[in-house]
C-alpha cells in the first residue's frame, strides 16, 4: 500500500482526497496546508493528520508520493523538496509558472530518481479518450480541424486565479488543458497564435482564442474564457477527411433536476461518471510507481504543454506568431 | 418591378428567382447565361424568357440579379451598370480589390444600386440578434468566435480562376458582414489565417482556413470558413456566432431551428432547417429599396470590405504573419 501525502487543501486537494479515498493499492496519510481552517475539514473528512510543512508530513508519515494541489507559482519549490525528501511527485496541472521552473522539476525529480506525473486529467477523462481513440482508430479519416472550447465564470473561489504572476492567467491554467490534449492526439505544434481580452476590455476575467497549426498540418481553434456569466462547458469537435465528431458537455447532462423552492425554481445538472478522470490520473500514477513503468504525462512531456501555453501568451502580448522550435 | 437574372452559375440563383416569384412588386424578365444549355433549361423550367444575349436581358428589365462565377461578376455588373440597370450581385463582390472598385464606380457614375447578396442579413435570428447587441444589453463587445462552415461545392467553386479562392473566399464573407453589420462603426484591422486543403489533399484550392482578426474598436474575432462537413454530416454547414460582452454572452446559431429525421431509406440522420427564409428578406428588400429608392443594404462597399479579409487572410498564411489592413 502505497502511502499518499497531499500538499494543499483547497478545490482541486479535495478532489484529490476523494478519489485517494476508493483507490486500491494507495492511501491518504496526511495533509500539508499552512491554512489550518482551510484544512481542517478535509483531515476531518479523510480522517488523517494535518501538517504545516511539507517536511514535518514526510517526517511523520514517510510517504511514498507527494500529490501537489498548490497555486502554481508553489509547483516547482514543492516538487523540488518532495523530489530531494526521496519522494515521488504528482503535481496538479499547469506543471509551472514558466519553463525554468519546469526544467528545475524535471532535474530534481531525475537526480532523485523518484517517478514525476502532471496531472493533465484531459488524458484520463473518458470523452476525450474516446475522442483520440476515434482518431487512432482512423474513424474520421485524416483530421483537417480541431475546435475546442473551455469556457465558465471567473473562478471566484480563490483569488490567486485572478493574479496572473500566479496563475498565468486562463491560458496557461485553462486553455493549457486543451493544449495537452491536442499534443497528445496530434504531436507537436508548429505555431501559435493568439488574441487575449481580459479586465481591461471590462470583462469579469480573462478570454483568449488561440489558432494553432500543429506540425502535422492540423488547423486548431481553441477557446479559453473566464468571462462568461456562469456555467461551465467544454466542447471538441473534430473534423476529418472521413467524418465529424463533436462533444459538448452541455448537451451531456444525463440527470436535470428541477425543484420548486420557496421562492423560484433550482435546476440541477449532472453527467456523473464513477470513477471520474481524476481518479484515473492517480490511479495510474500508483499504478507506475508499483509497477516501475513511466507515466502517460511525465516531467518532459509536460514542460512542452508549458511551452506550448507560454508561447500562446508571448503570441497575445506581443501580437506576433510564435514559432515553436 | 422587371427583374433579369443573368446566369445560374450559383446555385442560389434557384432560390432569388422562386423568391422574386413572390414578390408582388417583381416580375422575371428573363434569363441569360454563358451556358445556355443550362439557362435555356432554367428559363424553361421557371417559365420566363430566354435571352441569347445579355444586351437583350438588359433592355427588358428595370434590375438584375447576378449568380454568375465570381470571376464574371465585374464584368456583369458594370455591363448592367452602363444601361442603367441595378443590380443584385451574388457574393463574393468579386476576385480582386480592383473588381470590386470598379464595380462600385460604375453603379455610382450611372446612378444605380448595386447591393451584395449576404442573406444572412435577412435571417429572423441574425436580425434579432442585431436588435440584442444594439440594445446595449450585453454591454460592450469584446470577442465573437464565428463559424462559416460547409461541404465542399465542387464545379467552379474549386477552379481559382473563376472562384478567385476556396472555402476562405467561399465563407469567410458571411459572417464577416454579419459581425460588421453587428458595429457599423467597426473595420477590421489585423488578419492572421491559417489555411489549407486538409480535406481534400487533391485540390488545388484551400478548403480549410482558421481567421483571427482585429476591429479598430478593439473587438477581438475568430472565423472558421472551412469545407470541413463530411458527406455524412446531417446538414449542409452552419452559420454561428459566439458574441461575448461585458454583460453577458449570446451563442447565436442561423440554422438551429431545425427537425431531426433518422432515416432507413437513406440510412442516415439530417437537419430538417423550418426557420425563416431569409432569402426572401433579401430579395424583398432589393425590390422596396430599387422601387421607393432607398438606399440598399448591404451595399457593394459592404462586399469590398468582407473580401478585402478573405484576401488577407490568404496573404496571411502565405507569409505566416498577421497583415494589417487598413490604419
Amino acid at each position: 500500500m502505497l502511502k499518499v501525502g497531499l500538499v494543499g487543501a483547497g478545490g482541486m486537494g479535495a478532489v484529490h482526497a476523494a478519489a485517494l479515498a476508493g483507490m486500491r493499492g494507495a492511501k491518504l496519510v496526511g495533509v500539508v496546508d499552512a491554512r489550518e481552517e482551510a484544512a481542517r475539514r478535509l483531515v476531518e473528512q479523510a480522517g488523517v493528520a494535518h501538517y504545516t510543512s511539507l517536511d514535518e508530513l514526510v517526517s511523520a508519515e514517510n510517504p511514498n508520493l507527494i500529490d501537489i494541489c498548490l497555486p502554481t507559482d508553489l509547483h516547482k519549490e514543492y516538487a523540488v523538496r518532495a523530489a530531494e525528501l526521496g519522494k515521488h511527485v504528482f503535481c496538479e496541472k499547469p506543471m509551472a509558472r514558466s519553463s525554468e521552473e519546469a526544467q528545475a522539476m524535471v532535474e530534481a525529480c531525475r537526480k532523485a530518481g523518484v517517478k514525476l506525473m502532471i496531472g493533465h486529467v484531459l488524458r484520463f477523462s473518458p470523452e476525450y479518450r474516446t475522442a483520440k481513440q476515434m482518431v487512432e482508430d482512423g474513424r474520421l479519416g485524416r483530421v483537417g480541424t480541431v475546435r475546442m472550447i473551455r469556457e465558465g465564470a471567473a473562478p471566484g473561489w480563490s483569488a490567486w486565479f485572478g493574479d496572473n504572476k500566479r496563475s498565468g492567467g486562463v491560458l496557461l491554467d485553462l486553455a493549457i488543458h486543451d493544449m495537452d490534449w491536442l499534443r497528445w492526439t496530434f504531436g507537436e505544434a508548429e505555431r501559435v497564435y493568439a488574441k487575449l481580452a481580459g479586465t481591461e476590455q471590462g470583462l469579469p476575467g480573462e478570454h483568449a482564442v488561440v489558432s494553432i497549426r500543429m506540425k502535422s498540418g492540423v488547423i486548431a481553434h481553441i477557446t479559453g474564457s473566464w468571462a462568461q456569466p456562469d456555467g461551465f462547458r467544454t466542447f471538441l469537435e473534430l473534423a476529418g477527411t472521413g467524418g465529424v465528431a463533436k462533444f459538448d458537455s452541455a448537451d451531456t447532462y444525463s440527470i436535470k433536476t428541477t425543484l420548486r423552492g420557496e421562492e423560484r425554481l433550482t435546476h440541477q445538472l449532472e453527467s456523473p461518471l464513477e470513477p471520474d478522470g481524476y481518479f484515473h490520473e492517480l490511479q495510474h500514477f500508483i499504478d507506475c510507481i508499483a509497477s516501475g513503468t513511466e507515466p502517460s504525462v511525465n516531467g518532459e512531456d509536460a514542460a512542452q504543454s508549458l511551452e506550448l501555453a507560454l508561447a500562446a501568451i508571448r503570441s497575445a502580448e506581443t501580437g506576433q506568431v510564435v514559432f515553436l522550435s | 418591378m422587371k427583374i433579369g437574372m443573368i446566369s445560374f452559375a450559383h446555385m442560389h440563383a434557384y432560390s432569388y428567382a422562386h423568391a422574386l416569384k413572390r414578390n408582388p412588386d417583381a416580375e422575371l424578365a428573363g434569363i441569360t447565361d454563358d451556358d445556355p444549355e443550362r439557362g435555356r433549361r432554367m428559363a424553361e423550367e421557371l417559365g420566363i424568357p430566354w435571352f441569347e444575349r445579355t444586351e437583350e436581358l438588359l433592355a427588358a428589365s428595370d434590375a438584375v440579379v447576378i449568380c454568375s462565377e465570381n470571376a464574371k461578376h465585374a464584368e456583369y455588373t458594370i455591363q448592367a451598370a452602363n444601361a442603367g440597370k441595378h443590380i443584385l450581385c451574388e457574393k463574393p463582390i468579386s476576385t480582386n480589390v480592383k473588381d470590386a472598385e470598379a464595380m462600385i464606380e460604375a453603379a455610382e457614375r450611372n446612378g444605380v444600386q448595386l447591393m451584395i447578396a449576404f442573406p444572412c442579413r435577412f435571417s429572423t435570428v441574425a436580425k434579432r440578434t442585431k436588435k440584442l447587441v444594439e440594445s446595449g444589453k450585453l454591454g460592450k463587445l469584446v470577442a465573437i468566435n464565428g463559424t462559416n462552415r460547409g461541404t465542399m461545392p465542387g464545379g467552379w467553386f474549386i477552379d481559382r480562376s473563376m472562384a478567385g479562392g476556396g472555402a476562405v473566399m467561399d465563407h469567410t464573407v458571411h459572417v464577416m458582414d454579419l459581425m460588421r453589420w453587428y458595429m457599423p462603426d467597426a473595420e477590421v484591422t489585423e488578419v492572421y489565417a491559417e489555411v489549407d486543403n486538409r480535406f481534400h489533399p487533391d485540390l488545388d484550392i484551400d478548403d480549410s482556413g482558421l481567421l483571427t482578426f482585429t476591429f479598430d474598436n478593439g473587438v477581438i474575432a475568430t472565423l472558421d470558413p472551412s469545407w470541413s462537413r463530411s458527406k455524412s454530416f446531417p446538414v449542409w454547414g452552419d452559420v454561428t456566432l459566439d458574441i461575448l460582452g461585458t454583460n453577458g454572452t449570446s451563442k447565436v446559431d442561423l440554422f438551429k431551428q431545425n427537425v431531426l429525421l433518422h432515416s432507413d431509406d437513406t440510412m442516415k440522420t439530417t437537419e430538417n432547417f423550418y426557420g425563416d427564409d431569409s432569402d426572401q428578406g433579401l430579395i424583398d428588400h432589393f425590390i422596396d429599396c430599387i422601387m421607393h429608392n432607398k438606399p440598399v443594404s448591404p451595399n457593394g462597399v459592404d462586399g469590398l470590405r468582407a473580401m478585402e479579409v478573405a484576401l488577407a487572410a490568404y496573404r496571411s498564411a502565405e507569409l505566416q504573419q498577421p497583415v494589417t489592413l487598413r490604419k
